[in-house]
C-alpha cells in the first residue's frame, strides 16, 4: 500500500503544461494525498487520470475571457481528492469549467443511433453515454483530445481494476467524474457457487440476481430462462467444464450483467457471498481462459475464481462461428 | 574410512530421492525437491488436459499438480495410504514455479555417483529419452531418473494438450 499523493503530485506538471500550450489559467488542487491503495493500481490508474484531466483543459475549462465574461474567476481550478470508503477508494476529479453540454451529446448520440430521438432520458443517462466508444462532444480536433479514443477506454481500464466510474455535470459550474476502486487488487466480493463438490467464484459486480432453474427450460434445451417474462440465455458450466456427476434436484442460475446484456450461469447451488482472496493459479494455467484466478477457502480447500466475462464472450464467440458455418453450408 | 573418502574425492555424489510410479522406481535430483505432502484432495481445473491433475492448496498458496501416470500413460492404481505429492521447483520460462505430483508411494533418498548414471536408451520405455537425467544403477536395479526442469517445463505441459486435443 502506498499513498497516492506520488500519483497526485506527477499531475501538477501536466497542468502547467497543457494549460499554457492551450492559453488557459488553471489551478490544480489536491486532497487526501495520504490516502494509500494498492501500488498496481496507482500504476494502472496514471493513464485514466491524466485523459480525464486533458479533457478538463481542452473542453472543460473555458478561456479566462469567457470565463470573466460568465462571471466566474479567470483562473479554472481541478480539484482531485481521495479518501477511504469501507474496502474501497473514492477518487473524484473535479473541474470548474463550462460542463457537459447535455442537448449535444443527446444530439450526437441520436445521430449515432445510441439513443431513439423520443425516448426519454435522465441527465444522468445522457451524461454516461460519454462512456460509449468513439464518442467525443467536441466537433474540432485537438492534439491533446477530441480524438475519439476517449473515455470508454477511461471506463475499461477502470473496469477492468473491478472499479466504477460515473460522471455528473451541471451546466457552466463544471464536471465531477468519481471513480471507486477496490483498495486492493488482491481482495474481491465474490459468490460463492457449487457444481458437485467444486467451488467456484462469480465476480459478485457483475451478479444481478439468483434465479432457480426451471424444470422446462432445463428440458427444452434451448438453453433460455425466463426471468419475470424475460428470456435470458444461460450457460450450462456443467457441461462448459465437462463435470461428471448428476445435476442437483433444483440448480440455480446466476444472472449476470456483462455489458449491458444479461446471461445466466446454470450451477448446482448458490452458497452464498465470499470475501475471496485471489490467489494466481501461475504460469501452467495462463492458457484458461476461463478461470482467472483461485482462492482457498475456510477449510482449505480451494475453489476457483471463474472468468465469466471471457466464458461469455467465447461462447458468443462460438455460437457466431457455428452460425457463419452453417450459412456457409446452406451457401453451398 | 580412507577408501571411502578417496572415492568421494575422486568422484562426485549427488543425493535423488526415489518414488514409486506404477510399480516402477523413479527418481527427482534432490536439489529440486521442495515438499513431499500426503495425498489431499485435488481440485480439477476445468479446460487442462487430464494429466493436469488440478491445484493444491500448499500453506496458502495455490500450486498445480500434475499426474506422470497419466502423462506417460502408465496404469493408474487407487489412491492409497502411501499415495503422496511431490513437490518441485522449477524454471519456467524465468519464472520459478512449484508444482507437484501425484505419486503411488514415496521411497527413500539415496546416493548415486554420477558413474553409476548411464544415459537413458533413445528406444523404449515409453518416456522420451530427452525427459530424463537417465538411469541409475543400484543395488536393487535400475531407476529411471527424471530432469524435472524437463518433465515440467510449459512446453511439456502444454504440447500434451494440443496432442490430447487432437486426438479428441
Amino acid at each position: 500500500m502506498v499513498p497516492i499523493g506520488e500519483l497526485f503530485n506527477s499531475f501538477y506538471r501536466l497542468v502547467r503544461d497543457l494549460s499554457n500550450e492551450l492559453e488557459k489559467e488553471v489551478d490544480l488542487i489536491s486532497f487526501g494525498a495520504e490516502t494509500e491503495l494498492d501500488k498496481n493500481l496507482i500504476e494502472y490508474l496514471k493513464d485514466p487520470i491524466i485523459h480525464i484531466i486533458r479533457n478538463s483543459i481542452d473542453h472543460g475549462i473555458e478561456s479566462p475571457k469567457e470565463r470573466e465574461a460568465k462571471g466566474k474567476n479567470r483562473k479554472g481550478s481541478i480539484t482531485l481528492s481521495a479518501e477511504h470508503s469501507g474496502a474501497n477508494v473514492v477518487i473524484k476529479i473535479a473541474d470548474d469549467g463550462a460542463g457537459l453540454n447535455t442537448e449535444g451529446i443527446r444530439r450526437k448520440a441520436i445521430g449515432k443511433g445510441l439513443i431513439s430521438a423520443d425516448a426519454e432520458y435522465s441527465k444522468e443517462e445522457i451524461q454516461s453515454l460519454i462512456f460509449n466508444p468513439g464518442f467525443s462532444t467536441t466537433e474540432k480536433t485537438t492534439s491533446v483530445s477530441g480524438r475519439g479514443v476517449g473515455m470508454d477506454v477511461v471506463k475499461n481500464n477502470v473496469e477492468k481494476l473491478r472499479g466504477q466510474i460515473e460522471v455528473s455535470s451541471k451546466k457552466d459550474s463544471g464536471m465531477v467524474i468519481t471513480m471507486k476502486l477496490p483498495l486492493t487488487l488482491a481482495i474481491i466480493d465474490g459468490l460463492l457457487v457449487k457444481i458437485n463438490d467444486e467451488h467456484f467464484v462469480i465476480n459478485l459486480s457483475v451478479v444481478d440476481e439468483c434465479i432457480e432453474l426451471e424444470d422446462e427450460a432445463a428440458k427444452s434445451g434451448k438453453q433460455l430462462a425466463k426471468v419475470r417474462g424475460e428470456l435470458v440465455p444461460y450457460i450450462d458450466l456443467r457441461s462448459l467444464f465437462e463435470m461428471e456427476g448428476e445435476p442437483s434436484e433444483i440448480q440455480e442460475v446466476v444472472i449476470t450483467k456483462l455489458d449491458n446484456q444479461k446471461i445466466g450461469f446454470v450451477v448446482d447451488k448458490v452458497v452464498g457471498q465470499h470475501q475471496t482472496v485471489i490467489k494466481s493459479l501461475g504460469r501452467v494455467f495462463r492458457s484458461v481462459a476461463e478461470i482467472s484466478g483461485a482462492t482457498v477457502l475456510g477449510n482449505g480447500t480451494i475453489a476457483l475464481i471463474l472468468d465469466v466475462n471471457k466464458i461469455a464472450r467465447k461462447m458468443i464467440h462460438e455460437a457466431e462461428e457455428k452460425e457463419r458455418e452453417v450459412i456457409a453450408a446452406g451457401v453451398k | 574410512m580412507m577408501k571411502k573418502k578417496s572415492v568421494s574425492n575422486s568422484e562426485a555424489k549427488r543425493q535423488y530421492l526415489t518414488f514409486v510410479l506404477a510399480g516402477e522406481v523413479y527418481a527427482f535430483d534432490v536439489l529440486k525437491l521442495r515438499d513431499i505432502i500426503e495425498y489431499s484432495k485435488i481440485t480439477k481445473v476445468p479446460k487442462t488436459a487430464p494429466f493436469i491433475a488440478g491445484v493444491i492448496n500448499l500453506r496458502g498458496n495455490v500450486i498445480p499438480v500434475v499426474d506422470l501416470r497419466i502423462k506417460f500413460g502408465m496404469p493408474i492404481s487407487e489412491i492409497s495410504i502411501d499415495s503422496s505429492i511431490v513437490i518441485v521447483e522449477v524454471d519456467m520460462d524465468g519464472e520459478n514455479v512449484v508444482i507437484g505430483t501425484i505419486v503411488d508411494s514415496v521411497k527413500e533418498v539415496i546416493e548415486l555417483a554420477d558413474s553409476a548414471i548411464e544415459a537413458a536408451p533413445k528406444l523404449g520405455g515409453g518416456i522420451n529419452s530427452e525427459l530424463l537425467l537417465g538411469m541409475g544403477k543400484t543395488d536393487d536395479g535400475f531407476i529411471i531418473i527424471f530432469d524435472a526442469e524437463k518433465v515440467f517445463s510449459i512446453q511439456e505441459l502444454s504440447n500434451e494438450k494440443k496432442l490430447n486435443k487432437r486426438l479428441t
